[in-house]
């Protein structure tokens, strides 16, 4: 039977009451806390017994200390005059246990009280917080205009919509802890004053269990996209950065409790503390991007049996990926000197793929071989389909306003499509760019030539039925 | 500001600081208040604590002893004249109290 255990704990820093009340349950079926950490909360068994807890807030207390100051100690001293034993503490934070029927609370005067919760407050919660929020307000902005104006790189990729989705999250988790403190703390004021009580605080561990929840969901969402969709390289990403936060949070955490043990000062364990977590970010970061980059352009990322070549002093795949339409298909052309590449993005939501064949660098008949792209956005989810088409229409007529260009109904029985544009240049006239409206697919394609109807035809025929 | 800080002091303050009208060691207060006021009042080791650092502070109390972490203190004349206002301040609202209930009633 094991004598300890670990459980991630979810509660605001200055929510006692559900803290204490936690803990006596937790008492009460017989483990008891032993340390609060940055990695969960660790209990010890015990004979289950009804204890009192109280957490109580030291704001002098800092989590650089090497050890409590002389002062810190009196006051446990007081306690435990009092009955009140430490049980644990993680900077202004300090839970006591009481064995006694009836214990004389630590903190008899609620307005004192108050102001040692609100110091405290001031001291770490207040600022990390308001950091977290202007982060995950700025990039949940982000995350809210790419949802309404690039559904298509957001949903395609399922790297972008976690990490917009997660920030998103984590920005309204600061707002509401934020603003519950706030509003808790302007109200406790006036009921201590005029009441001499303290306002019971706003337990907002539920919600923050439902963004947590919503975090790991979108987490697997990511991972198993990844697993199931993603090629080599966004694998590799996802897998260095899976390991890049632990990393970094435990270095940190490794080189701050290293100064602790050797009883470095307070300042200089936060100053070192803080320089160590730049430092080791940046030379993370630095070893991810030059070692993709190296691994990259050493074929590590290729899939098997891609063929490497060389050219301006440096390495090329030649690409002979599976494409749904070909030059082949359309000219009457021949030649082994093409690459045919696929790239693009996927999730269970939306795929947006380009399709490019081209010729090799290296190749004699570089400039006369006929180039063919399209993208091509698969629409898995009906809901994006009208968001996607729209956005589509507005890269091409609104993201150059000065070419006035606009794209036009077509007869699109040709193509075997459900709605046809092509694009007109106010200066040019027609041009030969369509965008084609298949039933769930959308498929942009530019032509070098006026197209054909048997070439529309062929069109349809190889991505209408994708 | 320490002044406006106790203008009035809470029942908590004033026996704290009626303590320390001797030298008395901090810890004490926590078992001399209830034994002074048969257990009407309690003080709250935290309370008390904030309380000895706050009242320092504003200097109506001094440090006499510093023993490591057993620490004494005895009240300043700054302090005791805190301690006499709210005194006066409470025999002010009992002459007040008496003025209606009693005087009145025998009137």
């Amino acid at each position: 039977m094991k004598d300890r255990k670990r459980r991630i704990e979810v509660f605001s820093f200055f929510n006692h009451t559900t803290i204490s009340e936690h803990l006596e349950k937790m008492a009460q079926k017989g483990w008891m806390i032993e340390k609060v950490t940055n990695f969960g909360w660790i209990y010890r068994r015990i004979e289950p017994q009804k204890v009192h807890f109280a957490v109580s807030y030291y704001p002098k207390a800092s989590e650089f200390d090497p050890y409590p100051t002389q002062e810190q100690e009196m006051f446990y001293d007081f306690c435990e005059h009092t009955g009140w034993k430490l049980a644990s503490s993680s900077a202004q934070l300090q839970i006591f246990y009481n064995e006694r029927e009836n214990p004389t609370p630590i903190e008899t005067e609620p307005k004192l009280e108050l102001a040692a919760i609100h110091a405290s407050a001031k001291k770490n919660f207040i600022p990390a917080y308001v950091v977290l929020m202007v982060l995950g307000l700025l990039q949940g902005l982000m995350f809210i205009s790419s949802f309404l104006g690039d559904p298509i790189d957001l949903f395609s990729s399922p790297s972008w919509f976690f990490s917009g989705f997660c920030w998103f999250l984590v920005g309204i988790l600061c707002v509401v802890e934020l603003g519950s403190y706030f509003i808790w703390y302007k109200r406790a004021k006036v009921v201590a004053d005029e009441q001499g009580e303290l306002l019971k605080v706003p337990n907002t561990s539920p919600f923050q269990k439902i963004v947590l929840g919503a975090v790991l969901l979108s987490a697997l969402y990511w991972v198993i996209n990844l697993i199931i969709l993603g090629d080599r390289l966004e694998r590799w990403i996802a897998v260095l950065f899976c390991i890049y936060l632990p990393v970094l949070f435990i270095s940190v955490n490794g080189v701050k409790k290293f100064l602790k043990n050797k009883k470095a000062s307070r300042r200089l364990n936060r100053n070192l503390t803080i320089i160590a977590s730049f430092v080791i970010s940046f030379a993370l970061i630095g070893i991810i991007t030059f070692g993709t980059i190296f691994a990259g352009n050493h074929g590590l990322f290729a899939e098997k049996g891609e063929e490497v070549y060389e050219h301006g002093g440096m390495k090329w795949v030649a690409y002979q990926d599976e494409l749904p339409l070909t030059v082949e298909d359309l000219l009457d052309i021949e030649s082994d000197d093409y690459i045919k590449e696929r790239r693009g993005d996927e999730s269970f939501l939306l795929g947006e793929f380009v399709f490019s064949q081209y010729p090799r660098f290296d190749s004699s008949d570089f400039v006369d071989l006929p180039r063919l792209e399209y993208t091509v956005v698969d629409v898995k989810a009906d809901f994006l389909y009208e968001m996607c088409k729209e956005r589509l229409i507005y890269e091409k007529e609104y993201l150059l306003p000065l070419e006035k260009r606009e794209y036009r109904p077509q007869d699109a029985e040709n193509w075997g499509a459900n709605e046809v544009y092509r694009l007109y240049d106010p200066e040019y006239g027609a041009r030969d760019d369509y965008l084609l409206c298949y039933d769930n697919l959308l498929v942009e394609i530019s032509f070098d030539w006026e197209i054909t109807a048997e070439q529309m035809q062929t069109v349809g025929e190889k991505l209408g039925n994708l | 500001m320490a002044r406006a800080k106790f203008q009035t002091l809470t029942e908590q303050m004033f026996y704290t600081l009626l303590c320390l009208q001797e030298e008395c060691y901090g810890m004490d207060i926590l078992d001399r208040i209830p034994n002074m006021t048969g257990g009407r009042v309690k003080i709250g080791s935290g309370t008390l604590y904030t309380l000895l650092e706050q009242f320092l502070e504003a200097e109506m109390i001094k440090e006499t002893k510093v023993e490591g972490r057993r620490r004494s203190y005895i009240l300043t004349p700054k302090g005791r004249e805190m301690l006499f206002n709210e005194y006066e301040r409470i025999k002010a609202q009992m002459a007040d109290f008496e003025a209606i209930f009693i005087e009145g009633e025998e009137k």
